[in-house]
Protein backbone atom coordinates (compact mmCIF):
# COMPACT_ATOMS: atom_id res chain seq x y z
CA UNK A 1 0.00 0.00 0.00
CA UNK A 2 1.49 3.23 -0.96
CA UNK A 3 1.84 6.68 1.25
CA UNK A 4 -0.95 8.07 -0.49
CA UNK A 5 -3.45 4.66 -0.39
CA UNK A 6 -2.59 4.91 3.53
CA UNK A 7 -3.38 8.59 3.70
CA UNK A 8 -6.75 8.49 1.95
CA UNK A 9 -7.93 5.40 3.77
CA UNK A 10 -6.60 7.18 7.60
CA UNK A 11 -8.62 10.08 6.52
CA UNK A 12 -11.85 8.14 5.79
CA UNK A 13 -11.55 6.62 9.11
CA UNK A 14 -11.48 10.04 10.59
CA UNK A 15 -14.71 11.72 8.63
CA UNK A 16 -16.31 8.30 9.68
CA UNK A 17 -15.55 8.93 13.23
CA UNK A 18 -16.79 12.51 13.14
CA UNK A 19 -13.89 15.09 12.23
CA UNK A 20 -15.86 16.42 9.56
CA UNK A 21 -13.27 18.43 8.77
CA UNK A 22 -11.21 15.93 7.34
CA UNK A 23 -13.50 15.80 4.31
CA UNK A 24 -12.12 18.46 2.55
CA UNK A 25 -8.88 16.91 2.22
CA UNK A 26 -10.30 14.47 0.45
CA UNK A 27 -12.24 17.18 -1.33
CA UNK A 28 -8.96 19.11 -2.30
CA UNK A 29 -7.16 16.13 -3.30
CA UNK A 30 -9.77 14.63 -5.64
CA UNK A 31 -11.83 17.51 -6.77
CA UNK A 32 -10.04 18.07 -9.83
CA UNK A 33 -9.85 14.30 -10.70
CA UNK A 34 -13.78 14.82 -10.53
CA UNK A 35 -13.91 17.61 -12.71
CA UNK A 36 -11.84 16.17 -15.61
CA UNK A 37 -13.80 13.05 -15.64
CA UNK A 38 -17.15 15.21 -15.47
CA UNK A 39 -15.65 17.58 -18.20
CA UNK A 40 -14.68 14.76 -20.85
CA UNK A 41 -18.30 13.24 -20.50
CA UNK A 42 -19.86 16.71 -21.60
CA UNK A 43 -20.45 18.63 -18.55
CA UNK A 44 -19.98 21.85 -19.35
CA UNK A 45 -18.47 25.04 -17.42
CA UNK A 46 -21.81 26.17 -16.08
CA UNK A 47 -23.07 23.37 -14.32
CA UNK A 48 -19.50 22.11 -13.24
CA UNK A 49 -19.77 22.88 -9.70
CA UNK A 50 -22.92 21.50 -9.47
CA UNK A 51 -22.03 18.65 -10.47
CA UNK A 52 -18.81 18.11 -8.72
CA UNK A 53 -20.71 18.73 -5.65
CA UNK A 54 -23.41 16.35 -6.25
CA UNK A 55 -20.34 13.68 -6.66
CA UNK A 56 -18.91 14.36 -3.49
CA UNK A 57 -22.16 14.40 -1.51
CA UNK A 58 -22.51 10.80 -2.39
CA UNK A 59 -19.33 9.93 -1.32
CA UNK A 60 -20.18 11.92 1.65
CA UNK A 61 -23.22 9.70 2.28
CA UNK A 62 -21.97 6.26 1.31
CA UNK A 63 -18.28 6.92 2.68
CA UNK A 64 -19.45 3.56 5.12
CA UNK A 65 -19.56 1.87 1.81
CA UNK A 66 -15.89 2.07 0.69
CA UNK A 67 -13.31 -1.26 1.57
CA UNK A 68 -10.32 -0.48 2.27
CA UNK A 69 -9.10 -3.24 0.12
CA UNK A 70 -9.15 -0.87 -3.06
CA UNK A 71 -7.85 2.43 -3.40
CA UNK A 72 -9.81 5.10 -2.88
CA UNK A 73 -9.34 7.03 -5.77
CA UNK A 74 -10.73 3.45 -7.63
CA UNK A 75 -13.78 3.71 -5.61
CA UNK A 76 -14.42 7.71 -6.00
CA UNK A 77 -13.41 7.33 -9.83
CA UNK A 78 -15.93 4.71 -10.83
CA UNK A 79 -18.62 6.59 -8.29
CA UNK A 80 -18.17 10.06 -10.30
CA UNK A 81 -17.91 8.24 -13.41
CA UNK A 82 -21.30 6.95 -12.65
CA UNK A 83 -22.57 10.00 -10.92
CA UNK A 84 -21.74 11.87 -14.66
CA UNK A 85 -22.65 9.03 -16.99
CA UNK A 86 -26.56 9.13 -15.05
CA UNK A 87 -26.07 12.99 -15.07
CA UNK A 88 -25.96 12.46 -19.04
CA UNK A 89 -29.00 10.11 -19.17
CA UNK A 90 -30.83 12.63 -17.17
CA UNK A 91 -29.97 15.45 -19.85
CA UNK A 92 -30.83 13.19 -22.93
CA UNK A 93 -34.04 12.45 -21.64
CA UNK A 94 -35.14 16.07 -20.23
CA UNK A 95 -34.64 16.95 -24.20
CA UNK A 96 -30.74 18.55 -24.29
CA UNK A 97 -28.45 16.74 -26.09
CA UNK A 98 -24.85 15.35 -23.96
CA UNK A 99 -21.98 16.62 -26.01
CA UNK A 100 -19.03 17.38 -24.96
CA UNK A 101 -17.71 21.33 -24.83
CA UNK A 102 -16.49 22.99 -27.88
CA UNK A 103 -13.23 24.08 -26.56
CA UNK A 104 -12.27 20.41 -25.49
CA UNK A 105 -8.88 18.92 -27.50
CA UNK A 106 -5.37 18.15 -27.90
CA UNK A 107 -4.09 21.59 -29.18
CA UNK A 108 -2.08 20.46 -32.80
CA UNK A 109 1.74 22.25 -33.09
CA UNK A 110 0.70 24.64 -35.88
CA UNK A 111 -2.23 26.85 -36.91
CA UNK A 112 -3.58 24.21 -39.67
CA UNK A 113 -2.90 20.87 -37.46
CA UNK A 114 -4.62 22.61 -34.55
CA UNK A 115 -7.39 23.88 -37.03
CA UNK A 116 -8.24 20.33 -38.27
CA UNK A 117 -7.34 18.72 -34.87
CA UNK A 118 -10.38 20.80 -33.31
CA UNK A 119 -12.21 19.93 -36.37
CA UNK A 120 -11.80 16.20 -35.83
CA UNK A 121 -12.64 16.73 -31.97
CA UNK A 122 -15.64 18.40 -32.58
CA UNK A 123 -17.21 15.77 -35.11
CA UNK A 124 -15.70 13.15 -33.11
CA UNK A 125 -17.67 14.72 -29.84
CA UNK A 126 -20.79 15.21 -31.86
CA UNK A 127 -20.86 11.74 -33.04
CA UNK A 128 -20.21 10.11 -29.83
CA UNK A 129 -23.34 11.98 -28.52
CA UNK A 130 -25.16 10.55 -31.46
CA UNK A 131 -24.25 6.93 -30.00
CA UNK A 132 -26.72 5.02 -27.42
CA UNK A 133 -25.37 5.54 -23.43
CA UNK A 134 -24.52 1.65 -23.32
CA UNK A 135 -22.04 2.56 -25.99
CA UNK A 136 -20.89 6.22 -24.93
CA UNK A 137 -20.02 4.79 -21.46
CA UNK A 138 -17.84 2.08 -22.80
CA UNK A 139 -16.27 4.17 -25.19
CA UNK A 140 -15.91 6.88 -22.66
CA UNK A 141 -14.32 4.71 -20.00
CA UNK A 142 -12.08 2.54 -22.37
CA UNK A 143 -10.71 4.87 -25.02
CA UNK A 144 -11.07 8.86 -23.50
CA UNK A 145 -10.26 7.85 -19.85
CA UNK A 146 -7.76 4.72 -20.56
CA UNK A 147 -9.44 2.21 -18.64
CA UNK A 148 -8.64 -1.34 -19.03
CA UNK A 149 -11.76 -3.61 -20.07
CA UNK A 150 -11.86 -5.25 -16.86
CA UNK A 151 -11.62 -1.61 -15.08
CA UNK A 152 -14.65 -0.92 -17.29
CA UNK A 153 -16.77 -3.76 -16.16
CA UNK A 154 -15.77 -3.31 -12.29
CA UNK A 155 -17.02 0.29 -12.84
CA UNK A 156 -20.25 -0.28 -14.94
CA UNK A 157 -21.05 -3.34 -12.69
CA UNK A 158 -21.21 -5.57 -16.35
CA UNK A 159 -19.08 -9.01 -17.33
CA UNK A 160 -16.57 -8.39 -19.19
CA UNK A 161 -18.27 -9.83 -22.02
CA UNK A 162 -20.67 -7.15 -22.21
CA UNK A 163 -18.10 -4.65 -22.22
CA UNK A 164 -16.15 -6.77 -24.87
CA UNK A 165 -19.22 -6.74 -26.72
CA UNK A 166 -20.46 -2.86 -26.31
CA UNK A 167 -17.28 -1.98 -27.40
CA UNK A 168 -16.71 -3.51 -30.85
CA UNK A 169 -20.19 -2.87 -31.71
CA UNK A 170 -20.14 1.08 -30.29
CA UNK A 171 -16.68 1.26 -32.41
CA UNK A 172 -19.01 0.44 -35.46
CA UNK A 173 -21.61 2.92 -34.76
CA UNK A 174 -19.00 5.51 -34.25
CA UNK A 175 -17.38 4.49 -37.31
CA UNK A 176 -21.16 4.68 -39.05
CA UNK A 177 -21.87 8.28 -38.22
CA UNK A 178 -18.17 9.26 -38.60
CA UNK A 179 -18.57 8.54 -42.19
CA UNK A 180 -22.23 9.10 -42.33
CA UNK A 181 -21.56 12.95 -41.43
CA UNK A 182 -18.19 13.09 -41.69
CA UNK A 183 -16.55 10.91 -44.56
CA UNK A 184 -13.86 14.09 -45.63
CA UNK A 185 -12.55 14.14 -41.94
CA UNK A 186 -12.08 10.74 -41.01
CA UNK A 187 -11.65 8.68 -44.31
CA UNK A 188 -8.10 7.67 -45.25
CA UNK B 1 -8.81 -15.59 -41.31
CA UNK B 2 -11.05 -13.17 -43.26
CA UNK B 3 -11.37 -9.49 -43.24
CA UNK B 4 -14.35 -9.07 -40.88
CA UNK B 5 -12.61 -11.52 -38.54
CA UNK B 6 -9.11 -9.40 -39.33
CA UNK B 7 -10.60 -5.93 -38.36
CA UNK B 8 -12.42 -7.62 -35.13
CA UNK B 9 -9.25 -9.11 -34.01
CA UNK B 10 -7.46 -6.02 -34.35
CA UNK B 11 -9.72 -3.75 -31.94
CA UNK B 12 -9.20 -7.04 -29.56
CA UNK B 13 -5.59 -7.07 -29.85
CA UNK B 14 -5.76 -3.32 -29.52
CA UNK B 15 -7.79 -3.37 -26.00
CA UNK B 16 -5.36 -6.61 -25.10
CA UNK B 17 -8.20 -8.88 -25.07
CA UNK B 18 -7.50 -11.21 -27.91
CA UNK B 19 -4.79 -14.19 -27.51
CA UNK B 20 -1.09 -13.71 -28.51
CA UNK B 21 -1.41 -16.14 -31.38
CA UNK B 22 -4.26 -14.07 -32.82
CA UNK B 23 -1.52 -11.35 -33.76
CA UNK B 24 0.33 -13.45 -35.47
CA UNK B 25 -2.66 -14.22 -38.10
CA UNK B 26 -3.92 -10.78 -37.69
CA UNK B 27 0.19 -9.79 -39.22
CA UNK B 28 -0.47 -12.62 -41.65
CA UNK B 29 -3.36 -10.96 -42.78
CA UNK B 30 -2.61 -7.76 -43.10
CA UNK B 31 0.36 -8.35 -44.97
CA UNK B 32 -1.36 -9.89 -47.48
CA UNK B 33 -4.84 -7.44 -47.63
CA UNK B 34 -4.08 -3.82 -48.66
CA UNK B 35 -7.87 -3.32 -47.58
CA UNK B 36 -7.43 -4.31 -44.23
CA UNK B 37 -4.09 -2.25 -43.95
CA UNK B 38 -6.58 0.77 -44.71
CA UNK B 39 -9.13 -0.20 -42.41
CA UNK B 40 -6.66 -1.02 -39.68
CA UNK B 41 -4.91 2.68 -40.08
CA UNK B 42 -8.31 4.34 -39.80
CA UNK B 43 -8.60 2.36 -36.75
CA UNK B 44 -6.06 3.43 -34.97
CA UNK B 45 -6.04 6.83 -36.17
CA UNK B 46 -10.10 7.03 -34.84
CA UNK B 47 -8.44 5.20 -31.01
CA UNK B 48 -5.94 8.24 -31.16
CA UNK B 49 -8.55 10.83 -31.96
CA UNK B 50 -10.73 9.63 -28.89
CA UNK B 51 -7.41 9.19 -26.41
CA UNK B 52 -7.14 13.37 -27.44
CA UNK B 53 -10.10 14.17 -25.86
CA UNK B 54 -8.81 13.28 -22.69
CA UNK B 55 -7.96 16.79 -21.41
CA UNK B 56 -8.52 18.47 -18.49
CA UNK B 57 -10.76 21.38 -18.29
CA UNK B 58 -9.35 24.57 -18.93
CA UNK B 59 -10.79 26.37 -15.58
CA UNK B 60 -10.09 25.85 -12.05
CA UNK B 61 -12.82 24.17 -9.75
CA UNK B 62 -12.89 24.70 -5.48
CA UNK B 63 -16.23 23.06 -3.96
CA UNK B 64 -15.01 22.92 -0.62
CA UNK B 65 -16.70 25.93 0.76
CA UNK B 66 -19.59 25.55 -0.92
CA UNK B 67 -19.79 21.60 0.02
CA UNK B 68 -18.83 22.75 3.90
CA UNK B 69 -21.60 24.45 4.20
CA UNK B 70 -23.81 21.77 2.48
CA UNK B 71 -22.73 19.50 4.53
CA UNK B 72 -22.88 20.93 7.84
CA UNK B 73 -24.76 19.44 10.45
CA UNK B 74 -24.81 15.59 8.38
CA UNK B 75 -23.54 12.77 9.40
CA UNK B 76 -21.35 10.73 6.73
CA UNK B 77 -22.68 7.45 5.74
CA UNK B 78 -26.03 7.72 5.74
CA UNK B 79 -27.66 7.63 2.29
CA UNK B 80 -30.68 9.79 1.66
CA UNK B 81 -33.45 8.37 0.39
CA UNK B 82 -33.73 8.88 -3.13
CA UNK B 83 -37.53 11.00 -4.82
CA UNK B 84 -37.58 7.42 -6.83
CA UNK B 85 -37.23 4.92 -4.08
CA UNK B 86 -39.54 7.08 -2.31
CA UNK B 87 -42.20 7.54 -4.42
CA UNK B 88 -42.23 3.55 -5.04
CA UNK B 89 -42.07 2.64 -1.62
CA UNK B 90 -45.45 5.17 -1.35
CA UNK B 91 -47.25 3.32 -4.24
CA UNK B 92 -46.62 0.06 -2.88
CA UNK B 93 -47.78 0.91 0.67
CA UNK B 94 -50.64 2.95 -1.08
CA UNK B 95 -51.83 -0.61 -2.90
CA UNK B 96 -51.33 -2.20 0.24
CA UNK B 97 -53.22 -0.31 2.03
CA UNK B 98 -56.15 -0.22 -0.67
CA UNK B 99 -56.19 -3.82 -0.44
CA UNK B 100 -56.67 -3.87 3.34
CA UNK B 101 -59.03 -1.42 2.80
CA UNK B 102 -60.77 -3.38 0.10
CA UNK B 103 -60.96 -6.78 2.36
CA UNK B 104 -61.88 -4.64 5.37
CA UNK B 105 -64.71 -2.96 3.18
CA UNK B 106 -66.01 -6.59 2.45
CA UNK B 107 -67.04 -7.41 5.87
CA UNK B 108 -69.13 -4.35 5.96
CA UNK B 109 -73.26 -3.88 5.36
CA UNK B 110 -73.51 -2.67 2.25
CA UNK B 111 -75.05 1.20 1.97
CA UNK B 112 -78.56 1.51 1.16
CA UNK B 113 -78.61 3.94 -1.11
CA UNK B 114 -76.53 6.33 -3.36
CA UNK B 115 -73.31 3.87 -3.50
CA UNK B 116 -75.08 1.32 -4.42
CA UNK B 117 -73.09 0.33 -7.65
CA UNK B 118 -70.32 1.49 -6.76
CA UNK B 119 -70.62 -0.92 -3.92
CA UNK B 120 -70.88 -3.82 -5.89
CA UNK B 121 -67.64 -2.68 -7.98
CA UNK B 122 -65.25 -2.25 -4.84
CA UNK B 123 -67.32 -5.77 -3.44
CA UNK B 124 -66.88 -7.51 -5.98
CA UNK B 125 -63.29 -6.09 -6.50
CA UNK B 126 -62.79 -7.30 -3.00
CA UNK B 127 -63.69 -10.58 -3.99
CA UNK B 128 -61.63 -11.15 -6.76
CA UNK B 129 -58.22 -10.07 -4.80
CA UNK B 130 -59.50 -12.80 -1.70
CA UNK B 131 -59.59 -15.12 -4.07
CA UNK B 132 -56.29 -14.83 -4.67
CA UNK B 133 -55.65 -15.68 -1.40
CA UNK B 134 -57.81 -18.50 -1.18
CA UNK B 135 -55.53 -21.20 -1.90
CA UNK B 136 -52.81 -19.92 -0.18
CA UNK B 137 -55.10 -20.04 2.87
CA UNK B 138 -56.13 -23.53 2.45
CA UNK B 139 -52.62 -24.72 1.60
CA UNK B 140 -51.89 -23.61 5.77
CA UNK B 141 -55.03 -25.06 6.97
CA UNK B 142 -53.81 -28.12 5.21
CA UNK B 143 -50.08 -27.64 6.70
CA UNK B 144 -51.54 -27.40 10.21
CA UNK B 145 -53.56 -30.49 9.74
CA UNK B 146 -50.65 -32.45 8.47
CA UNK B 147 -48.18 -31.31 11.34
CA UNK B 148 -51.11 -31.90 13.80
CA UNK B 149 -51.63 -35.56 12.39
CA UNK B 150 -47.97 -36.09 12.43
CA UNK B 151 -47.69 -35.10 16.66
CA UNK B 152 -50.84 -37.54 16.82
CA UNK B 153 -48.86 -40.53 14.84
CA UNK B 154 -45.76 -39.36 17.13
CA UNK B 155 -47.14 -38.84 20.36
CA UNK B 156 -48.84 -43.03 19.69
CA UNK B 157 -45.49 -44.42 18.32
CA UNK B 158 -43.81 -43.03 21.47
CA UNK B 159 -46.55 -44.49 23.90
CA UNK B 160 -46.20 -48.08 22.60
CA UNK B 161 -42.34 -47.38 22.84
CA UNK B 162 -42.83 -47.05 26.32
CA UNK B 163 -45.16 -49.77 26.68
CA UNK B 164 -42.43 -52.07 25.36
CA UNK B 165 -39.37 -53.98 26.58
CA UNK B 166 -36.15 -52.28 26.66
CA UNK B 167 -34.41 -54.40 24.68
CA UNK B 168 -37.16 -54.28 21.82
CA UNK B 169 -37.37 -50.70 22.06
CA UNK B 170 -33.82 -50.55 21.56
CA UNK B 171 -34.13 -53.17 18.71
CA UNK B 172 -36.73 -50.95 16.50
CA UNK B 173 -34.62 -48.04 17.42
CA UNK B 174 -31.44 -49.59 15.70
CA UNK B 175 -33.87 -50.42 12.71
CA UNK B 176 -34.94 -47.50 12.43
CA UNK B 177 -31.45 -45.77 12.09
CA UNK B 178 -29.96 -48.28 9.43
CA UNK B 179 -33.55 -47.69 7.42
CA UNK B 180 -32.39 -43.79 7.59
CA UNK B 181 -28.63 -44.46 7.15
CA UNK B 182 -29.52 -46.53 4.11
CA UNK B 183 -32.11 -43.96 2.34
CA UNK B 184 -29.30 -41.61 3.03
CA UNK B 185 -27.01 -43.33 0.95
CA UNK B 186 -28.89 -44.07 -1.69
CA UNK B 187 -30.24 -40.37 -2.20
CA UNK B 188 -26.27 -39.54 -1.55
CA UNK B 189 -25.18 -41.42 -4.56
CA UNK B 190 -28.45 -40.34 -6.75
CA UNK B 191 -27.29 -36.41 -5.92
CA UNK B 192 -23.62 -36.79 -6.55
CA UNK B 193 -24.23 -39.16 -9.90
CA UNK B 194 -24.73 -36.15 -12.46
CA UNK B 195 -21.14 -34.46 -10.97
CA UNK B 196 -19.60 -37.08 -11.88
CA UNK B 197 -21.02 -37.67 -14.96
CA UNK B 198 -20.25 -33.72 -15.70
CA UNK B 199 -16.57 -34.49 -14.71
CA UNK B 200 -16.47 -37.63 -17.13
CA UNK B 201 -17.57 -35.66 -19.86
CA UNK B 202 -15.20 -32.60 -19.30
CA UNK B 203 -12.35 -35.42 -19.21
Amino acid sequence: MDDRTAQDQRVVGEVLQGNHDAFAQIVGRYQKLVASVAWRYGVGREEMEDVVSEVFFKVYRNLNQYRPDHPFSTWLYRLAANHVMDHGRRKKREGSRTELPDDLGDPAPGPSERAEAGERATALRRALAELKPRYREVLFLVYIEGLQVGEAAHTLGLPEGTIKSRLLRGRAALRGVLDRRHPALFAS
Amino acid sequence: MDCRAARRSYLEQELRLGPPAARTALDRHLGRCSACRSAVALERGLTADLAALRVDPPFAVDIRVRLAAELAGRAPGVPEVGARELGWSLAAAAAFAAILVFGAWRELPAPATLARDCWALLSAAASAVAGLFAPLQALFASGFRLLGELAGATRSLLGTLHALEPAATAAILACTAMMAAGIGLVLGRDLMRPHRAEGEERR
